[in-house]
């Protein structure tokens, strides 16, 4: 169950490489909220000794900050703003599956070299368990850093950075119980706090610059 | 409660009645329970050396080395901050966040000088960031906004990235064991750990922070963040947060110098500050702002400390050493170029001039400064770029030695063109100075480069044995 919704995480990246419209992002990325909730759920519910209170915690991150607070902030940004579509020169949706296609090959090369040296030995369950995890997880933090490379419009910047994050955490929860509620709380602060701020950049660069690309941005040089 | 979380409920109460207080001179005056709070902090961690506290943070002598230049720094950094609101006429709102965050900022730099779990580490690093994104925005300028964007998205980035590696290596960790991602743990246990992992974790760390660094590879928008940051908090940048960096790669290196990585990991670490000293030849070469000359230097000093780490040996002391002294260096010279800012209100160097005539207590801090920071005896620079070459020699890197110094004969020969420029070039007719700049603004600039002198002439001991006790777990 746990491999389906990580593979139904991985779809969603295919959408967000595709998108061209803002709502799209903001959709695929409360779909993306949610399934992590799922898998987040599954995945913690299965280890030997359940610490209820992380659970509990990362159940209500991923549910209420990636699946609802997050989105709802981009619509308002979108909104505000009125912005519709990202302006990405010749892209195509042959060309952004092309480039998706490579980032899976290429994560899944790196995922099942770490994990088990030769190609010629079979694998046990847990380690192709593994191997997808981290998969979908470098997939994710890949398509996030392409995502910031190649868009021009700043808030989808945001999106980018905010996909990079979720494949950060589906590697977190592949680590388990092993990050203390603590350390997991003061992430989840700083990951708010830096959303809400860029958000807010992203509205004194409109009423700056007067536009939302990122070549606005040119000033500053030797 | 024990004193950090003492120290941790102060720095948020008055942040949080900064941000709220609107009486200036009541806002301002809350530094002073603040500073001392800062001391304090720093005299319980440097008798509790050794010490866990609150699980996460465990207290260590190099951070401890590094919140006193942090806790100098502050003091200074405050008292330039008064007169820098004065002169610009800072609005009361400005005042009210930039305080405010100012408190949070050194607070969280702090933390993240003793914080043992990895986890925690990167999320104060992140918290150091987006304070460093409010106070780059202090001007509500158009640049300054471009700059706070820059490196609050930059920054993220490379600290997603950093996180990335922390992640590989509780992988790694938790094949072995269910290990704890903190750093006391790890660091004994790191060799039974695949070095494929820590291999890929440590070069997702280094990329990470080098952004807090200010060195190669992410460096450029830490160069504009100093650029446009008010001057005290470019002092903060240059003397505290580049030190932070340094010391989350050196947790890194740590946990890893007794694995079969380690002389893989000095090679990047080499390549990595060879690359730093080579990009500010060739910036430093073409700059025409001056705190961006400065920010320049920094990214050629943080080089020069990443080589001596590289090269091991005498050259561990000498990385530790020479950023301390960096710090009060360039923190120096930041204060000043604030003020030189003030008589010309312009950075660019080709409309500066004739300083000696119009500010001499001024141009005598650059004078100064300028010498310290290239490594002219008797700067204690020079003595720790000095045993920085002797490491370097002593690994038979002989051909990286004279590579380097090529580049620094270079820098020096741009920042003696640019101090020349500054303190005896003719004034250009359509130029004018704008304010006379009171000498006694100057002061804290001289008890500043006077340490730097007297650790030149006679390094203080107590300080070497503190740095000698920071690296002594290294290997050799």
């Amino acid at each position: 169950m746990t491999n389906i919704l990580i593979i139904l995480f991985s779809l969603t990246l295919v959408y967000l490489l595709a998108a061209g419209r803002l709502r799209t992002y903001s959709n695929a990325l409360a779909l993306q909220g949610f399934l992590l909730c799922a898998i987040a759920f599954k995945e913690l519910q299965e280890l030997k000794e359940v610490n209820y209170l992380n659970l509990i915690f990362i159940m209500l991150e991923t549910l209420f900050f990636k699946g609802l607070i997050t989105p709802f902030f981009l619509n308002y940004l979108i909104k505000k703003n009125n912005i519709q579509y990202e302006r990405e020169p010749n892209e195509t949706n042959f060309n952004a599956l092309i480039k998706i296609a490579i980032i899976f090959i290429l994560s899944f090369i790196i995922g099942y070299k770490l994990h088990h040296h030769d190609f010629n030995v079979s694998i046990g369950t847990e380690d192709t368990s593994k191997i997808i995890y981290f998969t979908s997880s470098l997939s994710a933090i890949f398509t996030g850093l392409l995502i910031v490379i190649r868009r021009v419009k700043i808030i989808t910047h945001i999106v980018g950075y905010l996909v990079l994050e979720n494949g950060l955490f589906l590697l977190t929860l592949a680590l388990g119980d092993e990050m203390p509620i603590v350390v997991n709380l003061a992430i989840l602060f700083d990951i708010i706090s830096t959303t809400l701020l860029l958000g807010v950049f992203v509205n004194r660069v409109q009423m700056t610059f007067k536009d939302t690309e990122i070549s606005t941005l040119t000033e500053l040089r030797d | 409660m024990d004193a950090i979380s003492i120290y941790l409920c102060v720095a948020v109460a008055i942040s949080a009645a900064m941000f709220f207080i609107k009486n200036k001179w009541i806002n301002f005056s809350l530094f002073l329970p603040a500073i001392i709070s800062q001391f304090y902090f720093l005299y319980f961690a440097f008798n509790h050396r050794g010490q866990f506290f609150l699980y996460y943070f465990k207290i260590d002598t190099i951070g401890v080395i590094f919140i006193g230049v942090i806790s100098i720094l502050y003091v200074f950094s405050v008292f330039h901050t008064y007169f820098y609101d004065k002169n610009r006429q800072s609005s009361l709102h400005q005042i009210m966040v930039h305080n405010s965050v100012l408190v949070l900022f050194v607070t969280a730099m702090s933390c993240a000088l003793i914080a043992d779990h990895l986890g925690l580490l990167w999320a104060l690093l992140e918290a150091t960031t987006v304070c460093s994104a409010i106070l780059i925005y202090f001007d509500r300028s158009n640049i300054s906004l471009e700059a706070a964007w820059k490196y609050f998205f930059v920054c993220s980035i490379g600290l997603a990235l950093a996180y990335v590696g922390i992640l590989f290596l509780g992988i790694a960790g938790q094949a072995k064991e269910h290990l704890d991602i903190s750093v006391s743990l790890l660091s004994t246990k790191s060799h039974e750990l695949s070095p494929i992992w820590l291999k890929i974790s440590f070069l997702f760390a280094i990329v990470g922070f080098s952004v807090k660094m200010g060195a190669a590879p992410l460096f450029t928008v830490d160069i504009d963040a100093k650029d446009t940051a008010p001057s005290p908090i470019g002092a903060l940048f240059s003397g505290g947060l580049m030190n932070v960096g340094f010391v989350a790669l050196f947790r890194f290196y740590e946990i890893f110098s007794l694995t079969e990585i380690k002389p893989w990991m000095d090679k990047i670490i080499l390549i990595m500050g060879i690359s730093s000293i080579f990009f500010a030849t060739v910036y430093l070469l073409k700059v025409k702002n001056v705190k961006r000359l400065l920010a320049y230097s920094s990214l050629e000093h943080i080089g020069i400390a990443l080589l001596a780490l590289a090269s091991g040996g005498i050259g561990y002391m000498a990385a530790v050493m020479h950023l301390v002294i960096h710090s009060f260096v360039k923190a120096g010279l930041f204060y000043q170029i604030g003020l030189l800012y003030r008589t010309y209100q312009d950075k660019d160097i080709m409309l500066h001039g004739e300083y000696f005539k119009n500010y001499p207590t001024g141009a005598v801090v650059i004078l100064i400064g300028f010498l310290c920071m290239m490594s002219v005896p008797p700067s204690a620079l020079f003595l720790t770029e000095f045993y920085t070459f002797s490491a370097i020699f002593q690994s038979y890197q002989w051909y990286i030695g004279v590579g380097v110094l090529i580049l620094l004969t270079i820098i020096f020969y741009a920042l003696t063109k640019s101090m020349i420029q500054i303190l005896f070039a003719p004034m250009m007719p359509m130029q004018s100075v704008h304010e006379k700049v009171q000498p006694w603004e100057s002061f804290s600039q001289y008890v500043l480069f006077g340490f730097v002198i007297w650790m030149g002439l006679s390094p203080a001991q107590p300080l070497l044995a503190l740095v000698t006790d920071a690296v002594k777990h290294l290997p050799k």
